[in-house]
């Protein structure tokens, strides 16, 4: 019998996996992550130079020795972004792992147990959903003072309540299943049934909210930087991108230092985003309309 | 039955709002560092001082105590005094910044739900096309592009290179002129700002309708309505847009929360003079009690406009009831 079932899962698998591949732009992206991973992971072999110091002209347009030119204190802008990756994605991926652990936990309670403990936890899901986020996340950084785990905890301090809310509506569709029935009939305890019959049937959905929540945080981390809440020792593209708004980039017509950073950013979640929704298409084929 | 649909609606509304009181006062308290250091904002102080400043703000009486005060004064419109712009009440600042914040807001909606309207019918109509994976693709670049850099490129591009419009602020200081003149002034400051959260945010619009669209094609009226002979016309725009617009409403709700957002970012790369800008400054400056204002005013701000989206919806669908 065991047998017969894994066999189901892996052809359903594979038929999520031929649908996925089908989709171009989600190739694109995995394509353009994984050149973003490879850049910044291997960044202090792969960048022409040392990210922290001068090594030309300040304001210095692209030319041969810098294909992206300097920043205003004659930093190598390719360098620089290179190693800012390395923080943005990091911030990223802790983030978005953070809020599907609690957006997870609480959805699975919540959806599973229903009853008073169900009313509650929706409650305060949807208090934190109203409240304007932004503003409630710089209200927070700025208290605790700015730095990477600053952004790290106010963001997954907020962004949990909506997968929290996706994760809940799936656990309520399948609570009344004649599987799960059947499952309490024999005994099975709530543990063992929410970690052996609930979870793995709810996992298509977190999977697709993690990429989603992924590129949410790689464009929050970008936002709270640039808003001056990111750590400036440890420059992440938001980072960057408020230097360059404080430093007069504009001014001098630097360009290039506007510009990279923005596009690392846009093409890195753009990405994350062509992936996320393939997912979701394969997981949903009739929404896609094909 | 409507009486009870707006005692629920308000009554929810009103606990977002209290959520909003407790979390300003809590925060203060609960992180680290004494709020009467903040207030001296790093500067040595003695002994003294320290005891009077807790005395003056009452940080010694009861939390309970506390809390009631900070609540009735908050009713009574008393948010404190700016750190930056000491003594200047934080309300009247606020009450200054809204109406720029508003005039953003409020046209940038126009042209998301219009052009996410126009692009989203379009798109779930012809479901599976090239067109329709086109828009797609295009909608997802916007949605995952950062506002702020979207932001800065129009102010280089058009601000600075081109020189076509103005860098920054809401309007000519000084300008001495007709009414005429300094409205169009006003309009000249808000082209970019608008045009960028626009361009930034239109995209879940289009998102939501599209798929909404997809879902409505396959309902039972409108076999129905094409078995009566409609034009296509008619079918797409009166029959299966329209329907497929509800739930968009409900979504302005939430998005005005995320608009909100995107005035911050927008106001601080064109020093717009609105709530976002102010936030901004504060941030910098560590200006605390201006800070929980601004986060209060956007609370203030998302409550009313899902009031209002409350209501949008019962008078477009009568059949809901609560």
């Amino acid at each position: 019998m065991p047998s017969r079932r894994s066999d189901r899962v892996r052809e359903r698998r594979r038929r999520y996996l031929r649908r996925f591949a089908r989709r171009r732009t989600a190739l694109l992206g995995l394509a353009v992550v994984g050149v973003f991973v490879v850049a910044s992971v291997f960044a202090p072999y792969l960048a022409p130079y040392d990210a922290a110091s001068r090594v030309g002209e300040p304001f210095g347009s692209p030319s041969w020795e810098h294909w992206l030119g300097t920043n205003d204190i004659g930093v190598d802008v390719l360098s620089e972004l290179m190693f800012a990756g390395r923080i943005s994605m990091m911030v990223g991926f802790l983030a978005a792992g953070a809020i599907i652990v609690l957006g997870t936990a609480v959805g699975l309670v919540s959806g599973y147990f229903g009853g008073a403990i169900d009313e509650a936890l929706m409650r305060v899901t949807d208090i934190v959903l109203m409240l304007p986020r932004l503003p409630l996340m710089i209200v927070m950084a700025a208290y605790l003072g700015p730095g990477i785990w600053t952004i790290v905890v106010v963001y997954s301090s907020v962004g949990w309540a909506s997968v929290a809310r996706q994760i809940r509506s799936q656990v309520l569709s399948i609570r009344k299943a004649s599987f799960i029935e059947a499952s309490r009939g024999i005994g099975t305890g709530h543990a063992r049934m929410l970690r052996e019959h609930v979870l793995p049937n709810v996992l298509g959905i977190v999977v697709a909210n993690g990429v989603m929540e992924l590129m949410f945080a790689v464009l929050a981390e970008a936002g709270l930087s640039f808003l001056g809440l990111g750590d400036p020792a440890n420059k992440s593209w938001g980072v960057m991108l408020y230097f360059a708004q404080i430093q007069g980039a504009f001014l001098r017509g630097a360009w290039w230092w506007i510009l990279s950073p923005g596009l690392c950013i846009a093409l890195l979640s753009c990405s994350v985003a062509f992936i996320g929704t393939a997912i979701n298409d394969s997981l949903s084929p009739a929404r896609a309309g094909r | 039955m409507s009486g009870r649909w707006l005692i629920r609606r308000l009554s929810t509304n009103a606990v977002v709002l209290f959520a909003a009181l407790v979390v300003n006062f809590a925060l203060p308290r609960l992180m680290p560092g004494s709020p009467v250091d903040r207030f001296a904002g790093g500067a040595k102080m003695s002994a003294e001082a320290r005891d009077a400043l807790i005395e003056r703000f009452g940080l010694n009486a009861p939390l309970w105590d506390q809390f009631w005060r900070y609540l009735a004064g908050t009713l009574q419109a008393d948010l404190g005094q700016s750190f930056a712009y000491f003594p200047q009440p934080v309300s009247e600042l606020l009450l200054r910044a809204l109406p720029w914040t508003l005039l953003l807001l409020v046209t940038s909606l126009v042209l998301q739900v219009g052009i996410g309207y126009l692009l989203g019918a379009t798109s779930g109509w012809h479901a599976g096309s090239r067109l329709d994976a086109g828009l797609q693709t295009l909608s997802l670049i916007f949605f995952s592009t950062p506002l702020f850099w979207v932001a800065m490129v129009l102010l280089y591009v058009f601000g600075f290179q081109l020189g076509w419009l103005p860098l920054s602020g809401a309007f000519t200081i000084g300008l001495d002129a007709g009414l005429a003149v300094r409205v169009g002034d006003v309009a000249r400051h808000a082209i970019l700002p608008i045009a960028s959260l626009t361009i930034a945010q239109y995209a879940s619009y289009q998102i939501i309708l599209r798929n909404n669209m997809v879902g409505v094609l396959q309902e039972q009226y409108m076999l129905m309505a094409e078995a009566k002979g409609l034009s296509d016309r008619t079918l797409k725009h009166t029959h299966a847009a329209r329907n497929a617009l509800l739930p968009v409403v409900t979504f302005l709700g939430v998005s005005l929360a995320m608009s909100l957002t995107g005035s911050v970012f927008v106001e601080s790369v064109f020093s717009y003079p609105g709530l976002g800008k102010l936030m901004y400054d504060s941030v910098l400056s560590r200006d605390y009690p201006m800070l929980q204002g601004c986060f209060l005013m956007f609370s203030l701000v998302v409550v009313a406009a899902n009031l209002l989206v409350d209501i949008a919806y019962w008078f477009l669908d009568p059949r809901i009831t609560y």
